[in-house]
């Protein structure tokens, strides 16, 4: 996989919503160059190539990173506090997908920086229009800053 | 100096009247004498042809005088000038003369005695004028000199023209006096020309003038009594009479000596002619006889001395006619006789031719000898018949100067004599009142030093006022004109001077009397109060000759006036404010005065009752309508006995007929010890009943209260001495109040209390604070010490004053222990309370966990069911059979109705934790724009739709939200199938709440089931029939309730339902 050509991080532990996910964003032919890891972990060493990813360049940022709150080990929010207090990462576009909606992890999130809070939608159809919508969005429609 | 300048002093009207008639008479006599001169009229001249004329310079000055006397009291100068040039005019004419005289003094010596009478003398001495005429002028002039000057020189000046005066009119007089006695001595000096009788009448005038002049200078007065002057003018006219008639009689006698000697000097003459004749004779005959020539020698002397003698004789009798007559006779026949004799000694030398001697020829000169002698002696017969005569008138004048002599000096002596005694008299009894008068003006200098004031005089212009007596003021009393007269200086108050100057000013003016009372300045720079009075001093003219005044310090009364004043105004303002009733009656019982209080017991008016029977209108009857006499009134019994009298509860009537009982307080006044009325004071004892009736009954109720009490009650005095326990106290202490009365309380007092009690109650009592302490007593009953709470709090009065101590002691033994306990009880239950909390917390924390757990981890596989199950559908859907797809459909249907109940009871959960921001919400706002979304999502739905015009809550507004979403969507769901769908929202304000309601004309209810309306998962419909979880009322419910309301619904099934929700009431 080049690495080079990764547009989106995919971090979710539940391989059903991740799949799910993949599919709706392949419906769209969005998911060729996606990450998908498990935990908040496998996502910073993967982000600051440590762990599994040593070597990695980390250079080559994906565009986007979907992000789970609900993880094992590392979860989201502190995920999403390590992206943002690092200088190199402080910029990389975040967006939350979870099934929270308490309004403590939206507020939480919002705090640290994320550019998008999405509740998925038990609805099959409303979850793929849900992740279809934001990959479009961030994947072709927004300009990405310059890391 | 401006008194140099005025002229001559004012003289008396009647002074210049004399003075100008005399003057005008002088003029007038000297014009009318120049006019006789001109016209040659001796009646002018003289008045009496014969007697001596007035000269034409005489009359000029006259003239001149006259025209100054006139003149003398015009004031100016034009008349001063032309007064002094006619003084020296007369001054010099007189003086001129008189100059003249002495310098040919001899002349006037030689002239015979008689040279004046004849008119050719006279008109000798036309230019001569009468000496004591001239000593006239010149004295006149002098006194014009005199009366022409400023009587700065008054004193010489009056004494001058008094001695002028007195000389000339002296000198006029004399001549007057010489004219009407015929005297020449008084006319005549030195026998030179004589004054005339019209000059001597003016000299007396202008002597009169000028003593009237000199009296009136020297400021005299006629002060001798008429009697006095009568004796005293009856005297000197007596002596004059008497003097004149000695004079005359003196003459008499001289002119009776003159007589007889005249007599004897004829006689004598007629005997010595007699004797020469006899001798020529006898020579003639002695010569004849012997022819002797020796003999005609003799005969020739005889014959001279015969010439001689009878020549001395002719003169002799030059007086008498018929002498002189007779002598002449005799001289003829003395001329006969001697040609006979001549003759005869011719014959003889003829003898020779003839005879010597003749017979014939002897005969005849015989008979001429004897014819002589007959008339000679005829001569001397008569000579003595006219001695005898005379001797006989002049012994005549001598008896009566004899007789007039002593008679008149008696009498003139005796009017003297009188007239001294009367002086005499007068002259002590002038002393007397000259005494009168200095005791008189001792006594009013010691009555002006007794008095205290000032006594003062001042001119009448009102300036230069001094002190009357300038040493006889006290020490320290001002006698400073300062005080007295509103002068240039003064010390008057600035703002009494106005007044005083216009008091002084005008009293000035007016000549009355003048009266001021001011302020005036001490020399220590206080004022003091002054008054001064001036009354104005006429002289006998009615003419104003000075002020005199007094000036008292009148400071002690001004205060006494001024502290009176106050006083009265304070007893009047002690009467007006006086609350009891004060009334003043005179002797007959008729109201002089009330006070307020007393208008207001009775009701009448000061107007209507004043002046009226007092009794009569407010005492007049008893209550039962018997009438009460004046005699029986007590209060008017001072009016007759002169004492004092009380009364009490007196009934009296008010004017609109309603009784007061009053005590009253009659007191009789005196005046000249004789009752003169009586002052009554009523005091409204209705209101003090009042208070005392309550007063007994608040005391009774307070014992009966106190002793009800189950507590200890007590009273104190201010200074904390205990002198009352209700009966509780004796039955907790078995004590007597004798032996706890005061402090006696201290026996049962714990002992570890004591010192704290006292102190406590000390402090109190010294500062008033309320007292509340906790101590022990002991029972009486069983000698146990018990717990009791005391207090005690002050009664004060209307000033602030304490008057009593109430205090309560209770028994709190059963309370401590009580409290005890409960201490015990709360020590555990917090430590309870704690682990309870503990526990809730965690459960709390649990659930929100759980909570927190199932909104991520329950929705997870849901979602996994439903989106495999579409994957499903999607990548096999071709080969699955319709069942098989329904089948799938009801797996993903489910799944998203459990997607929904997580959310919704998520949502409730949510709601029971949330933290809440209570602000004013516009809830017809959100009513409305939450209605609007709701139907938004329906958009084929028609519904009426009816919004109240909701007032505002206070609450969370996103809950608020939520009730509205529920509620609404509730009525449209349950509408939907409903033709005519009407939902409706309104408010109504019911006691503190605001009640919110929604109707709607949908499915309804079955009121039966209302309980469960709003529990979580409860429906009342089938899923079919109207889809829903069951949650949104159970959060509607919770949502009310944390906002402090409730919530409830009505229905009917069929007719639909209304959901109501009460919160409190808010006022932004």
């Amino acid at each position: 996989m080049n690495s080079s050509l990764i547009q989106i991080l995919l971090v979710e532990d539940n391989p059903r919503d991740a799949e799910l996910t993949l599919r709706a964003l392949r419906k769209r032919n969005l998911a060729n160059n996606v990450v998908h890891v498990d935990d908040g972990q496998e996502a910073l060493d993967f982000l600051f190539g440590a762990g599994a990813y040593a070597g990695r360049d980390v250079t080559a940022w994906p565009k986007l990173v979907l992000l789970d709150l609900k993880l094992p080990k590392i979860d989201g929010i502190e995920v999403l506090r390590q992206i943002r207090a690092n200088p190199a990462t402080r910029l990389l576009p975040v967006v939350v997908m979870t099934s929270s909606r308490e309004d403590r992890d939206v507020v939480e999130a919002y705090n640290l920086g994320v550019n998008s809070y999405i509740v998925k939608p038990v609805e099959f159809e409303n979850f793929c229009e849900a992740v279809s919508t934001v990959g479009c969005y961030w994947l072709l429609l927004n300009q990405p800053p310059i890391l | 100096m401006q008194r140099e300048t005025c002229g001559p002093p004012p003289q008396s009207a009647l002074n210049q009247g004399l003075l100008r008639f005399t003057g005008a008479l002088a003029a007038l006599v000297g014009a009318l004498v120049l006019c006789g001169w001109l016209i040659d009229s001796n009646s002018l001249k003289s008045v009496v042809p014969g007697l001596a004329p007035m000269r034409p310079h005489t009359a000029f000055g006259f003239v001149c005088a006259g025209i100054a006397f006139w003149l003398l009291h015009v004031p100016s100068r034009g008349a001063r000038l032309v007064v002094r040039l006619n003084a020296a005019l007369v001054g010099v004419l007189g003086g001129g003369t008189l100059f003249n005289l002495f310098l040919q003094w001899q002349r006037g010596l030689d002239l015979p005695s008689d040279a004046a009478v004849g008119f050719p003398a006279a008109l000798i001495d036309l230019g001569r004028m009468a000496p004591n005429t001239a000593a006239g002028f010149v004295l006149t002039a002098a006194a014009l000199f005199f009366m022409s000057r400023p009587s700065k020189m008054a004193r010489i000046s009056s004494l001058a023209l008094a001695v002028i005066g007195s000389l000339v009119f002296a000198l006029g007089l004399m001549v007057f006096t010489g004219y009407v006695a015929n005297l020449a001595v008084g006319i005549r000096w030195w026998s030179l020309t004589g004054m005339a009788l019209h000059t001597s009448l003016i000299f007396v005038l202008i002597g009169l003038g000028i003593l009237s002049v000199a009296w009136e200078q020297a400021g005299l007065r006629w002060i001798i009594g008429r009697r006095l002057a009568a004796c005293f003018l009856c005297g000197l006219g007596l002596f004059a009479a008497v003097a004149t008639n000695s004079y005359r009689s003196s003459q008499e006698i001289l002119e009776a000596t003159n007589w007889v000697r005249h007599t004897h000097a004829i006689v004598a003459g007629l005997q010595q002619l007699w004797a020469d004749i006899a001798d020529s004779q006898s020579a003639i005959r002695s010569y004849l006889m012997t022819g002797d020539q020796e003999f005609l020698g003799s005969n020739l002397a005889a014959i001279v001395a015969i010439h001689t003698h009878f020549d001395q004789l002719r003169d002799l009798t030059a007086d008498n006619q018929a002498q002189h007559a007779r002598l002449e006779a005799a001289g003829v026949l003395v001329v006969e006789w001697m040609e006979l004799d001549r003759q005869r000694v011719e014959a003889l030398a003829g003898v020779m031719t003839g005879t010597p001697f003749n017979p014939l020829a002897e005969k005849n000169d015989r008979m001429l000898v004897d014819q002589i002698r007959t008339v000679l002696d005829e001569v001397e017969k008569e000579e003595y018949a006219l001695l005898a005569q005379r001797e006989e008138r002049s012994t005549a004048v001598v008896r009566k100067a004899f007789a007039v002599l002593p008679i008149g000096t008696l009498l003139g002596l005796a009017f003297l004599c009188s007239g001294l005694f009367l002086l005499n008299r007068e002259v002590i009894r002038r002393q007397q009142s000259t005494e009168a008068l200095l005791n008189s003006e001792q006594r009013l200098r010691s009555l002006v030093v007794a008095s205290s004031q000032v006594a003062w005089i001042s001119p009448p212009e009102g300036h230069d006022a001094r002190p009357l007596f300038p040493d006889a003021a006290a020490p320290g009393a001002g006698q400073e004109v300062e005080r007295y007269i509103p002068g240039e200086k003064t010390a008057i108050h600035p703002e009494d001077l106005r007044a005083v100057q216009a008091a002084w000013k005008h009293a000035l003016q007016s000549a009355t009397p003048y009266f001021a009372e001011y302020r005036a300045r001490e020399a220590d720079g206080t004022y003091r109060d002054y008054a001064t009075r001036a009354v104005p001093v006429f002289n006998p003219e009615g003419r104003l000759s000075e002020w005199v005044g007094a000036c008292s310090d009148i400071t002690g009364r001004k205060q006494a006036e001024r502290e009176n004043r106050l006083l009265n105004a304070e007893m009047q303002q002690i009467v007006t404010s006086a609350g009891d009733g004060i009334v003043r009656l005179d002797t007959d019982g008729h109201l002089l005065f009330l006070n307020p209080a007393a208008v207001t017991m009775f009701g009448w008016e000061p107007d209507e009752i004043v002046g009226c029977a007092f009794h009569e209108k407010v005492h007049s009857h008893h209550t039962d309508g018997t009438p009460y006499p004046r005699e029986e009134c007590p209060a008017l019994a001072a009016l007759t006995d002169a004492r004092v009298h009380r009364g009490a509860d007196e009934l009296y009537w008010k004017k609109d007929g309603t009784p007061v009982v009053l005590d009253f307080i009659s007191t009789p006044l005196f005046e000249e010890q004789e009752v003169s009325g009586v002052v009554i004071l009523y005091h409204d004892t209705t209101e003090r009943k009042k208070a005392e009736e309550a007063l007994r009954a608040s005391e009774k109720n307070f014992r009966e209260l106190a002793d009800a009490m189950p507590q200890i009650v007590w009273a104190a005095k201010p200074d904390g001495f205990l002198d009352y326990y209700n009966n509780r106290w004796f039955a907790y202490t078995a004590l007597s109040l004798e032996q706890t009365v005061g402090w006696g309380w201290e026996m049962v007092l714990h002992p570890d209390d004591l010192q704290n009690c006292i102190d406590k109650w000390t402090t109190a009592c010294r500062t008033g604070t309320p007292y509340e302490i906790e101590y022990r007593f002991k029972r009486g009953a069983d000698g146990s010490y018990r717990w009791h709470l005391g207090r005690a709090l002050p009664v004060r009065d209307a000033e602030g004053t304490i008057v009593r101590w109430f205090g309560t002691s209770t028994d709190i033994e059963d309370q401590k222990r009580a409290e005890a306990q409960i201490r015990e009880l709360n020590e555990t239950l917090e430590l309870r309370v704690t682990e309870r909390t503990a526990q809730l917390e965690r459960a709390v924390k649990e659930l929100e966990a759980f909570s927190y757990s199932v909104s991520h981890d329950l929705r997870a596989p849901l979602r996994a069911i439903d989106g495999y199950s579409r994957m499903v559908m999607e990548d096999y859907g071709a080969i699955i059979e319709s069942e098989g797809a329904r089948l799938l459909g009801v797996i993903r249907s489910e799944t998203q109705r459990m997607g929904q109940l997580i959310d919704d009871l998520l949502s409730f959960s949510r709601v029971g934790r949330q933290q809440m921001q209570s602000t004013t919400v516009d809830m017809h706002g959100l009513a409305r724009s939450v209605f609007a979304e709701l139907l938004g999502r329906e958009p084929t739905r028609s519904v009426h739709f009816t919004l109240g015009e909701l007032p505002p809550a206070c609450g969370e507004a996103g809950m608020l939200r939520l009730v509205w979403t529920n509620l609404f969507s509730n009525a449209l769901k349950f509408t939907n199938q409903v033709a005519d769908a009407r939902i409706e929202a309104g408010w109504r304000l019911e006691k503190d709440e605001q009640i919110y309601h929604i109707r709607d004309n949908g499915a309804g209810f079955d009121m039966r089931y209302e309980g469960k309306l709003f529990g979580v998962f409860q429906r009342l419909h089938g899923e079919a029939q109207f889809e829903g979880t069951g949650v949104g009322l159970a959060l509607v419910q919770r949502i009310i309730h944390r906002h402090g309301g409730r919530v409830w619904a009505e229905g009917k099934v069929n007719e639909g339902a209304t959901f109501y929700f009460a919160l409190p009431i808010f006022n932004p």
